[in-house]
């Protein structure tokens, strides 16, 4: 890579810092007190790079997909009747306005989704509490309701009016743009509000701003076309029966956001079966047992892709789990499980992960999937520290602290929390080596 | 929806995910890379291949040698070889991608000129 950025020397040393030290060439170490960097203070699980990327696309999409629903398709007559009557008016000019039209939109949304992510460090606490997990499920699935037409969610019809009301100029646009997420709140509500959880989990306000403004992009760009070019909208498929189907997609994909807030409740098995449901009964709902027709022939072809992807998915969730079966049921490192370590007089195993490195993937998928040894380690505490993202301090100490140098390590601790050193694996073991591990430090348990 | 199509897409859902099933449940083999390979790729990346020892000898007696420590930073931090700086790529390859503008950023900070001899490790 530094080749192509123009380089002349460079060279690789694959054998890297292991056979230097060994050859005692002088090595420098920093305390782990003292970061080499200073640590940035990063939320639980920032998406970075592609994933972030994909993760826009997507709630770019939503946004689109939010046009299609009835409730914020009456907006757009009022948003082509409000720059329709700016006529007169040059193209740039309703450029302009257009573009501050969808400049307030994305204000009242990306307020909402920053506001979600400044409470994020309280909801994402919140979040691991059982109550709030299943309320937050709760409310997913009532508005789920309202999508698939049990119920109707409103404004105040005399809120609704002040709301649309016209204002002149350029301000005009604006608050046109703030309000009309107002006007449309009845029926992105519900979508809103399982993205602001999901933000919440992230816990970073930028991430919040960007996902919120990337969703009134989304929303917004077919108004702003509309308002620009306002005479095409005789060429829009026409309000009908389809559209009804588009939201009881929307209520499903909330029935997913639920079951997915449900799944730490319900445990490995159970969650992963109920999201495997959720994805055929959706698939068979909207591909076959929906009747609805529409007037144009793509219609067929979306509920087709619907029933694919659905039923795909549904096999895919549920084959993997059956076909790996139960592994060890892994905790996150806390002070309380080695508390409990230590009154249940039960051995600990500590094991450091990464999801880039090919042994502790192979450790996780065959040794820990072992059905010896998984029936073994309930006689263990079992804790997984996960370093595949840098940069979290309880990690950095975690690791100090056992002197780690590198994954995957899985160290065995006495009840009392002394590591057993004779017994640290650094590499993949097959299964009946690590049994033999496992007998050993039990037997030093009883021992003791 | 007709029927042929309906039993044409169950068809084809249960292929697909059986194929993705099939790829992620493969054996992960992992060995060490031979010499062959390890040269076959500096060959196509256009980088030469150091040994410990050659290492140490460009370490004593280069002068404005740039050795960068790839691994993460807590690994670096535990140890690392003297006056090496830390850049962190996980070995996937859009991270290649990716990070090129921060490693030019970090080169254009600590090698001198693009002659500036840069050993990765």
């Amino acid at each position: 890579m530094a080749v192509s950025l123009g380089y002349e020397n460079v060279y690789r040393d694959p054998k890297g810092f292991e056979a230097w030290k060994d050859a005692g060439f002088p090595t420098v170490s920093l305390p782990a007190e003292a970061p080499a960097t200073p640590l940035e203070a990063e939320g639980p699980g920032t998406l970075e790079g592609l994933a972030l990327f994909g993760t826009l696309a997507a709630v770019f999409a939503g946004g689109l997909a939010l046009n299609l629903t009835p409730c914020v398709y009456p907006l757009i007559p009022i948003t082509v009747s409000f720059f329709g009557g700016m006529g007169g008016q040059g193209r740039g000019r309703l450029l302009i306005h257009g573009g501050l039209y969808i400049l307030g939109l994305a204000t009242t949304n990306s307020i909402l989704g920053v506001a979600a992510a400044l409470t994020g460090g309280l909801i994402g606490g919140l979040l691991q509490n059982p109550l709030v997990l299943a309320g937050i499920a709760l409310v997913l699935l009532i508005f789920a309701l309202s999508m698939f037409g049990f119920w109707e969610l409103r404004l105040p019809a005399s809120l609704n009016q002040a709301a649309s009301r016209s204002f002149g100029g350029y301000f005009g646009s604006l608050f046109m743009g703030l309000t009309i997420g107002v006007v449309a709140a009845p029926c992105i509500g519900p979508f809103v509000l399982g993205l602001l959880a999901w933000v919440a989990t992230m816990g970073s306000p930028l991430l919040g701003f960007a996902v919120f403004f990337t969703l009134s992009l989304g929303l917004g760009v077919p108004l702003f076309f509309l308002a620009v070019f306002s005479g095409k909208l005789q060429s829009l498929p026409r309000s009908g029966e389809w559209m009804i189907w588009v939201r009881k997609l929307l209520g499903w994909i909330l029935v997913g956001m639920a079951v997915y807030f449900l799944k730490p409740l319900l445990g490995d098995l159970a969650g992963t079966f109920v999201m495997a449901a959720v994805f055929l009964a959706a698939a068979l709902h909207l591909g076959l047992l929906d009747k609805t027709q529409a007037g144009f022939r793509a219609f067929v072809w979306m509920k087709s892709a619907v029933l694919l992807v659905g039923m795909t998915l549904a096999v895919f969730i549920a084959g993997s789990y059956a076909l790996q079966g139960p592994g060890v049921a892994w905790d996150d490192y806390s002070e309380a499980l080695l508390e409990q370590a230590r009154e249940e007089n039960k051995p600990v195993m500590l094991d450091f992960y990464a999801d880039w490195c090919a042994p502790c993937r192979q450790l996780e998928n065959v040794t820990f999937h072992d059905q010896d040894v998984v029936e073994l380690s309930r006689e263990f505490v079992t804790i997984k520290v996960d370093l595949t993202r840098g940069g979290v301090e309880l990690h950095d100490r975690l690791v100090a602290e056992y002197g780690v140098r590198g994954v995957p390590t899985v160290i065995f601790l006495t009840p009392e929390g002394q590591e057993m050193e004779d017994l640290r694996v650094v590499d993949f073991i097959p299964p009946g080596e690590f049994l033999g591990l496992m007998h050993n430090a039990l037997q030093k348990t009883e021992k003791e | 929806m007709s029927p042929r199509r309906i039993i044409v897409l169950m068809v084809l859902s249960l292929v697909i995910s059986g194929t993705a099933l099939w790829l992620t449940n493969l054996e992960i083999e992992f060995e060490d890379a031979t010499w062959e390979e390890v040269h076959e790729e500096a060959e196509a990346g256009g980088y030469q291949i150091l040994t410990t020892e050659e290492l140490y000898k460009m370490h004593q007696e280069v002068e404005d040698l740039v050795i960068v420590d790839t691994r993460q930073e807590w690994e670096y931090r535990l140890g690392h070889v003297e006056n090496a700086e830390n850049f962190f790529m996980q070995p996937w390859f859009w991270d290649r991608w990716m990070k090129r503008g921060d490693l030019s950023d970090f080169l254009r900070e600590h090698a001198r000129d693009k002659e500036t001899a840069l050993v990765f490790y």
